[in-house]
């Protein structure tokens, strides 16, 4: 029977890490939003975000390519001005008129949710806790965070816009130069300057999640809905269980 | 979720704990993508290659009427003085049959939604070689990538409904008929093939500046421990006129 067990945590998993409303009938009770992140100062960078917010929770998957690497990127949910994100061709503040996270206040707002890796806290007072970002070139990252009503409702709304910090404008292969952060004056300006933004838009359609699995069919259709009957059933059975263990650890 | 464990050939399925759970999976999946020897690999996208070249298999098809893409203009659409194309929109309509005619295909559509797991439904029994549209995407005409999937290859790895869709070129014409009568033309832009494992979500499902149509099988290396294809063929198309 342990084995048994095993086999149905391990359905579970997949079907929790699939997102929040995996194990929910219909997609009607939650809000789905994407993002193509674009580059700002030149950063070589690109992107996308996937998040779907139910009630006051929101799972956001993104990936990430082209930033500097080995150098942590914050990354933030803003919110506020005109909800958009600047025109990269934007005079700004930084070295030769780059963009810096102010010169653009006015697009995207202040920082509503710090997109920080587990263990670090996702409050907008965490905006620059550096230990707790991403800091690879290339990374995908995903984290499920609760947020409060009114930011709920402002990002199901459309309003968040996605910004990704972090640019080497002088090609040194890291944060250094002279001038220093308009956030934090301990950092030099690289490290906080905008290198990539999206605009969090309501998706066209609740996503499915993965590749589809139209490679063909090995046997006629008879069995296959008593196997998907019979695998959805083992995987609700597995994830309640997980989720009591983890409501019993909580 | 990794399905690549080793690459044995573990045809037996005596095998508890973690493969049966890959098993059970997959079958959640409906995900039993079988192929024969007998059976070609199904045609692949030309990727990055920007200059069209002829299919590897020279097969033209009598059906083959489209133009190459630098000399046929979008039809139909009026341009706002932006420069930026107005789409017109259609109100929802379902649609009832879809037609490649670069490839010579032609087939009915039946509504599919998603599994438990978050997954596409695939095609299976009596529709199993018949397209399907994801119910839970635009209707053809309305703003937003519309989803149109299909098997590659069917029981017994016999060759299924978009077995040759990596054979599809940019600037192909695809058209939609709709319940309401009406036909969506579009056009297609880019063909890709995408890892499973590294299938590109917004790009495929996101928001689009308009109609948009989506054409999604698998192809690519066939995967024996898992029992399907390992990549997904994904077709995408812009609207050229929503038709009369």
């Amino acid at each position: 029977m342990k084995k048994l067990t095993a086999a149905l945590a391990a359905l579970a998993v997949p079907a929790l890490l699939a997102g929040p409303m995996a194990l929910a009938s219909s997609a009607e009770d939650h809000t789905e939003l994407m993002a193509t992140l674009g580059e700002l100062n030149d950063s070589g960078g690109s992107g996308t975000v996937w998040a779907k917010v139910t009630g006051n929770e929101v799972w956001l998957s993104m990936e990430v390519e082209g930033l500097l690497d080995g150098a942590p990127h914050a990354q933030h949910i803003h919110i506020g001005g005109t909800n958009s994100c600047p025109d990269p061709s934007q005079k700004g503040t930084g070295p030769g008129g780059a963009i810096r996270t102010t010169d653009a206040v006015d697009s995207y707002g202040p920082v509503a949710v710090s997109l920080t890796t587990d263990g670090g806290m996702t409050h907008p007072d965490h905006a620059l806790d550096v230990a707790n970002f991403p800091a690879t070139g290339s990374y995908t990252y995903e984290r499920t965070f609760t947020v409060s009503d009114e930011v709920a409702a402002q990002i199901g709304a459309g309003d968040g816009v996605v910004v990704v910090h972090g640019v080497d404008h002088d090609g040194s292969g890291t944060y250094d130069g002279d001038q220093m952060s308009d956030l934090d004056p301990s950092l030099p300006t690289e490290a906080t300057d905008p290198a990539l933004c999206g605009t969090l838009d309501l998706a066209p359609m609740a996503a499915p999640s993965g590749g589809v699995q139209t490679g063909g069919a090995s046997s006629e259709g008879l069995e296959q809905p008593a196997l998907l009957v019979s695998g959805a059933l083992l995987a609700a059975v597995g994830a309640a269980g997980l989720l009591a263990r983890r409501r019993a650890r909580d | 979720m990794s399905h690549h464990q080793e690459g044995r050939d573990r045809r037996v399925p005596a095998l508890p704990g973690a493969w049966a759970s890959v098993l059970l999976v997959a079958g959640m999946a409906m995900a039993a993508c079988g192929v024969t020897a007998q059976v070609p690999a199904p045609p692949a996208p030309q990727v990055a290659t920007p200059a069209p070249s002829p299919s590897a298999d020279g097969s033209s098809s009598a059906a083959h009427t489209v133009p190459a893409p630098s000399v046929r203009p979008p039809q139909a659409l009026p341009e706002t003085e932006a420069g930026q194309t107005a789409y017109p929109e259609l109100e929802a309509s379902r649609p009832v049959e879809v037609r490649l005619p670069s490839i010579g295909v032609t087939s009915r559509l039946h509504s599919l939604g998603l599994s438990p797991d978050g997954t596409l439904q695939v095609p299976t029994g009596a529709l199993v070689d018949q397209a399907a549209w994801y119910s839970g995407s635009p209707t053809p005409g309305e703003p937003g990538p519309t989803v149109v999937e299909g098997h590659v290859t069917g029981p017994g790895g016999r060759p299924s409904v978009f077995f040759a869709l990596g054979e599809v070129a940019t600037g192909d014409r695809i058209e939609v008929d709709r319940e309401d009568g009406r036909t969506v033309a579009y056009e297609v832009y880019r063909v890709e093939r995408f890892a499973k494992d590294d299938f590109p979500t917004v790009a495929v499902y996101g928001p689009t500046e308009g109609p948009e149509l989506r054409v999604i099988t698998c192809g690519g290396a066939f995967d024996e421990a898992v029992g399907h294809h390992v990549d997904n063929v994904v077709v995408f198309a812009r609207v050229l006129s929503p038709g009369g």
